[in-house]
């Protein structure tokens, strides 16, 4: 490996232009004693093959693989970048625009944290494209763009999955980051480069390449995401459920099925699909572990591993998209406690149904919304917007104890109100107004059995006393008693209607809730 | 990513509305030149390529200044330096673009 010596390497499809750009690397200011060498590979079936090739070929320790169509107007470009390299050797690889951290996308310039500048013309007219400066030496970044990378060790370019033109850059990226060595974006004063690409065209293969970059990269990139799978019996619905899981763009996903079933159908399902995900993880748990499903919830909760939680009820499905787009908003900022979205609602054959009330879109676009003016809207209108535990995505060190339990109170019915309360206190939601779930209405669900309503009546009642005892949500007497109110007024019909239905202790609990709120809303 | 995109990048400056005077002359190496000018590569003798294209009507002044603001970083000072020249050849035309 000769040390005093650097190569620049071209995929060249367009001799002219790669000439000119040629022009620009004679005229730079060369170390004393270094050797410039320039390689052009044409007819490379890929970026990667070719780069590769021109790799393996050249004996120099610095490598520069730029796009035909980059011009290095730095004049100094060489001692600049001898200098960073010498002084930190865990650096492998530099560009001059990328992203301190990688979109669940896999796009990066989605990325918030965007570092670096360039010349270019993407927008079909030559700009400046700034991002955030870089005030030391260098910024350590997740990813740099393919118009230029320089590099001070060889690691080789991965042609065995990048066949293409796209995402060779980021894969290298990662490549470096895999054998230990840091990617960087260097202080430029002015920018080094112009890139004279034109406007960005993604239609040829760019999608293809993305997907196998997710395949490959997703585990060493993103946060394990686990996808809770309460199962009961209706093994058809919960085929499609556990499709639409498995469909998810996000790939670092782990999916855990607790099984309540009283048959055999849903352990016989899920073998089958064991043999082709590992991903899934199955859990029989010999029948129903009681409190309505609750434990069994809970169970999932308990034994995942994820870092964020998704919950999918086995007659629920998601769409492609749902994971990745929530996750964005919890990674970016730590005071998003969850996100939740408009859902659409499904019959038995997957038939989209018209909304409810309830279920039609909050707001118009995707919208931050404060945990107190969520909490509050939810207690005095005696109505869960947010939605159903399908609905949402959370993450787990947000939540302490049992996930149906509010200050003591064990939720009976409305334990998914209960969990929305307990992340909200803490800090804010962000509605997505795009459907991300569906919600299946079917005829062998038991939300309209009479003492399930009645449960879910005194559950709506101890959440509105609970947090006003512990002024959180409801912190003043009239809003305590606009939300008591409210409550009788959509109970009253239970009264008469159900006096004879159900258990005689279930009615006395919700007469002595009704008189005490008859009693303060007074 | 952005390697099939160049062919993009000219054929759309080629299909920009040109004179007829450029259309003798590939606008591509108007581009070239004038962005040697701007990065002080080999610029007196760029310069003097530039005026003489225009003196001998192979490229418009209105190109130059096209490409100017189409392609180039520093337009105004870029606009100065090529104006100035022009103007010591004679060609007084450029100023008029500004």
């Amino acid at each position: 490996m000769n040390t005093n010596k650097i190569c620049f390497i071209t995929c060249v499809n367009d001799e002219r232009v790669y000439r000119e750009s040629v022009f620009y690397i004679n005229h730079l200011d060369i170390p004393a004693g270094f050797e410039v060498q320039m390689i052009q590979s044409k007819n490379a079936s890929s970026m990667t093959q070719g780069y590769n090739s021109a790799m393996n070929s050249s004996d120099a320790k610095y490598k520069v693989y730029f796009h035909q169509d980059v011009f290095i107007i730095n004049k100094n470009f060489i001692h600049d970048v001898i200098r960073v390299f010498k002084s930190n050797r865990n650096i492998g690889m530099m560009g001059v625009a990328g992203s301190k951290d990688m979109p669940a996308s896999g796009i990066w310039w989605e990325s918030r944290s965007l570092y670096g500048a360039v010349y270019g013309s993407q927008t079909d007219r030559m700009e400046l494209l700034q991002f955030e400066d870089v005030h030391e030496d260098y910024f350590p970044v997740q990813c740099v763009d393919g118009l230029i990378l320089i590099t001070q060790y060889d690691v080789p370019w991965r042609e065995d999955l990048f066949t293409g033109w796209h995402f060779y850059d980021i894969s290298q990226s990662m490549e470096f980051s895999r054998v230990g060595y840091k990617v960087a974006i260097p202080r430029q004063e002015q920018p080094w480069c112009i890139h004279d690409c034109g406007i960005v065209n993604v239609s040829n293969g760019y999608d293809h390449y993305r997907r196998i970059f997710l395949d490959e990269y997703s585990k060493d990139l993103f946060p394990l995401v686990s996808i809770l799978i309460p199962a009961y019996n209706q093994p058809v619905f919960l085929e499609a459920a556990l499709k639409s899981a498995l469909n998810q763009e996000y790939r670092n996903c782990e999916i855990i099925i607790c099984d309540d079933s009283t048959t055999d159908d849903v352990r016989c399902l899920i073998s089958r699909y064991q043999e082709d995900y590992t991903c899934i993880k199955y859990y029989n748990n010999g029948g129903p572990l009681g409190g309505k499903g609750a434990l069994n919830v809970q169970k999932c909760f308990d034994i995942c591993h994820g870092q964020y939680i998704s919950f999918l009820f086995h007659d629920d499905i998601y769409m492609p998209n749902k994971i990745n787009t929530m996750l964005r908003y919890l990674l970016d900022e730590s005071n998003i406690k969850m996100v939740t979205s408009y859902r659409r609602l499904i019959d038995d054959h997957g038939r989209y149904l018209p909304d409810l009330t309830i279920t039609q879109p909050l707001v118009s676009e995707n919208t931050k919304i404060s945990g107190y003016s969520m909490g509050n809207f939810i207690l005095k209108n005696i109505a869960n917007v947010i939605g159903e535990l399908t609905t949402v995505m959370f993450r787990k060190s947000d939540i302490c104890g049992y996930l149906t339990n509010y200050y003591g109170y064990n939720l009976r019915c409305l334990g998914d109100v209960a969990l929305w309360l307990k992340l909200i206190r803490e800090g804010d939601l962000v509605y997505i107004r795009e459907p991300l779930s569906c919600f299946r209405i079917h005829d062998q669900q038991n939300t309209y059995n009479t003492e399930i309503q009645l449960m879910a009546a005194i559950d709506w009642y101890r959440l509105i006393e609970i947090s006003y005892q512990n002024n959180i949500f409801i912190q003043n007497k009239d809003d305590y008693c606009s939300a008591l109110k409210k409550w009788m007024t959509m109970h009253k019909v239970i009264i008469e209607a159900m006096a004879f239905k159900c258990e005689k202790e279930l009615y006395r609990e919700f007469i002595e809730c009704y008189q005490t709120a008859q009693m303060y809303a007074e | 990513m952005y390697r099939n995109l160049l062919e993009n990048s000219y054929s759309q400056l080629g299909t920009a509305r040109i004179s007829d005077a450029t259309q003798a002359f590939d606008l591509q190496e108007v581009v070239f030149i004038l962005r040697r000018i701007e990065n002080d590569i080999d610029k007196e003798r760029n310069l003097a390529q530039l005026v003489q294209l225009v003196t001998s009507n192979m490229v418009a002044t209105s190109d130059v200044v096209r490409v100017i603001q189409k392609d180039m970083i520093k337009k105004e000072e870029l606009l100065q330096i090529v104006a100035a020249v022009c103007y010591k050849q004679g060609i007084t035309d450029l100023f008029s673009a500004f």
